[in-house]
């Protein structure tokens, strides 16, 4: 599991997840998930387009880091998933509280 | 046609990784639709952590057996452990509510498996638990 900043600014951070989100892939980047989440004072895109696999573990670190960032005003939005994550997201109910965008454009307009 | 894989894990995280990955193996040589090694992966992943985490008293070691059949329609996966009794379809499903702010996400694994394979059932057998997972193969 991999984890990359995409870009920042003052508003939002776009960070891009790929691989497995499972129990080894939320250890190999849950700490610097958190970390981003904790230190940059912005909104949250997630691009997943490149995660091939979403556990209930990855879903509640992304529970995790969204109550984080509202906490403070700020919002994540899931960017992209392939189709068996967004069906994993949905049968979990997490596309009520979390909302899932298909384009970067409207991600943005979702902030 | 049916091919048969039967494995076995001790109670660890480390284990169960290794347990899914020789299942993902087996799965591979079948030329399967996307979505049936990710159901399977689920299954595994959140049923077996479950039992990992809960079922044993801490620092005992004991063994857990999966058993999956490939058939023409579906692909079953069995996981049996001689842990304490505990049918996790008896769980109540999660209520996350309207805000993130209140949402507490816990119980969702279950949750999860129970509304994405075609069915589950639990049993109790001479002291073991033994939960089984069916996944259809074609789906329209």
């Amino acid at each position: 599991m991999e984890l990359k900043v995409i870009k920042s600014d003052p508003r939002c951070t776009h960070i891009a997840l790929s691989g497995k989100l499972d129990v080894a892939g939320e250890q190999e980047i849950g700490d610097e998930f958190r970390l981003l989440i904790d230190t940059r004072n912005t909104s949250f895109l997630v691009d997943m387009s490149q995660v091939t696999y979403l556990a209930s573990l990855g879903i509640r670190l992304l529970f995790a880091g969204a109550k984080t960032l509202a906490e403070d005003g700020w919002k994540l939005v899931v960017l992209r998933p392939q189709p068996m994550v967004e069906e994993t997201l949905l049968n979990s109910g997490t596309a009520k509280l979390i909302p899932i965008s298909r384009s970067e454009e409207e991600a943005l307009g979702l902030l | 046609m049916t091919a048969e894989l039967n494995l076995s894990m001790s109670n660890s995280i480390a284990d169960l990784v290794r347990l899914i990955q020789s299942t993902e193996e087996f799965l591979e040589a079948h030329n399967l639709p996307s979505r049936v090694p990710y159901l399977v992966n689920l299954v595994l992943e959140e049923v077996l952590t479950n039992v990992v985490k809960y079922a044993f008293d801490a620092g005992s070691v004991h063994e857990i057996r999966v058993r999956v059949v490939l058939s023409e329609a579906e692909v079953e996966i069995e996981c049996s452990d001689p842990g304490k009794e505990f049918n996790p379809l008896a769980l109540r499903d999660p209520e996350l509510g309207t805000s993130i702010l209140a949402c507490e996400p816990g119980g969702l694994g279950v949750h999860l498996v129970k509304k994405m394979v075609d069915s589950i059932d639990y049993r109790r057998e001479n002291g073991i638990n033994v939960l089984t997972a069916r996944i259809g193969l074609h789906r329209a």
